[in-house]
């Protein structure tokens, strides 16, 4: 790679690293290993920068589902069974709203640990990334019409935990 | 909580995805891994062009010792067409080392002046024996009978010789000049054996200097003789 090239991908490792942690957090729920996924990452697309230049944000983001498949591959288990809890998530988190929408915000992140790893990968994409169901589509090579679906038995899950909460 | 719909819901589940990782950061160098990549890369490369470089002399020698060989493979020192074969495993050397310093031993002839040298044909050449010693050869400037020689070597013990019909001189000369030549200062009392033979060249001559170190009397009129048998057309 070329000094420029190099230099290109420095700045956008620095500006996207952030939210490729993020993503790699709410997929895989565990705060280490969403780091050791992001610099595998960041090397596989640094190695492949001449390709992924085009649109690397894109191309990073395939890239680190792919990372995450392979993790739980590798380790044989379900990010569900390391999940943390919604409370351990929020801890530190801002709670300026008020105590609903706090309450509202655990109860959606425990029903999105909840989910099948596929359907969690499209709401992460989907309601994180805002990404639209065509993109969606495109980076996990499924078609739309398993996105839409997909999509709307989340959001229909989760909202039956808001209800059961609210109704408790 | 009242009853929500899918956008209501999906409002919520990106503000809730958005507020409970915002103060999620890499807590690392995410590019740790990189640099390390980058470093064994670059080690390796550096590794690789070492032994292309390596690769690419040793070729360079090969071709070079292939390019004096005769045809059995025997090695040659050439100059100005004369051919001469070197004993078993000599080695023509690409520069003039300084054990093989010979060109203040040249024949500088006064009188007469001496012609215009020709140009495109080599003058010096040097190869260096298998047990270190050192064969350096010169063709001086053609001249006019009745120059006559001035040295900056003095002889020690010299002695005339005719080798292959070429009458000449053998000896021991030991260096008195002080000159640098060809950016090689030889120190004074350095000792050469020094073989001279007289050449005609067309109407004039030209002396075929041969300086030694590290071979025998034998040795080294075996070597000019197998030239002298093959004269410059």
């Amino acid at each position: 790679m070329k000094r420029g090239g190099y230099a290109a991908f420095e700045d956008f490792a620095r500006e996207e690293s952030a939210k490729l942690l993020r993503t790699a957090y709410l997929l895989v729920r565990d705060r280490e290993l969403a780091e050791d996924l992001l610099q595998t990452t960041l090397l596989r697309v640094f190695r492949r920068w001449d390709r992924a230049k085009e649109a690397p944000a894109a191309y990073a983001q395939r890239v680190l589902l792919n990372a995450c498949r392979d993790s739980w591959r590798l380790q044989r288990r379900r990010p569900d069974e390391q999940a943390a809890s919604a409370a351990e998530i929020a801890e530190g988190a801002p709670t300026t709203a008020g105590a609903d929408v706090a309450l509202g915000r655990l109860i959606l992140l425990d029903a999105l640990s909840a989910l099948p790893v596929e359907h969690r990968e499209i709401i992460v994409l989907r309601f994180f990334l805002d990404l639209s169901v065509l993109e969606t589509a495109a980076r996990l090579g499924i078609p739309e019409g398993t996105v839409k679906s997909a999509t709307h038995r989340a959001l229909h899950i989760m909202r039956s935990a808001l209800l059961t909460q609210s109704e408790t | 909580m009242s009853v929500i719909d899918d956008e209501e819901t999906a409002r919520l589940l990106r503000d809730a995805l958005r507020e409970l990782t915002a103060e999620l950061s890499p807590t690392s160098d995410p590019l740790v891994r990189v640099h390390r990549w980058r470093r064994t890369r670059q080690r390796a490369q550096a590794g690789l062009a070492a032994t292309c470089v390596a690769a690419l002399a040793a070729i360079a020698i090969l071709i070079t010792n292939r390019a004096n060989q005769d045809n059995h493979g025997a090695t040659v020192l050439q100059l100005a067409g004369y051919t001469f074969r070197l004993p078993r495993g000599a080695h023509v050397a690409s520069a003039s080392p300084a054990a093989c310093a010979m060109s203040a031993v040249l024949l500088y002839r006064t009188g007469p002046a001496p012609l215009p040298t020709v140009p495109s044909e080599p003058k010096v050449a040097s190869a260096v024996t298998a047990h270190g010693g050192c064969v350096s050869m010169l063709l001086s400037a053609p001249y006019q009978a009745g120059a006559e020689p001035r040295v900056g070597w003095g002889p020690v013990s010299v002695h005339a010789i005719t080798i292959d019909g070429f009458s000449g001189t053998l000896g021991t000369y030991d260096y008195v000049g002080r000159a640098t030549t060809n950016g090689v200062r030889i120190p004074s009392g350095t000792r050469r054996l020094v073989m001279t033979l007289t050449l005609p060249f067309a109407t004039q001559y030209r002396d075929l200097q041969v300086a030694a170190s590290g071979v025998s009397t034998a040795e080294l009129t075996k070597i000019v003789s197998s030239g002298l048998n093959t004269p410059a057309g």
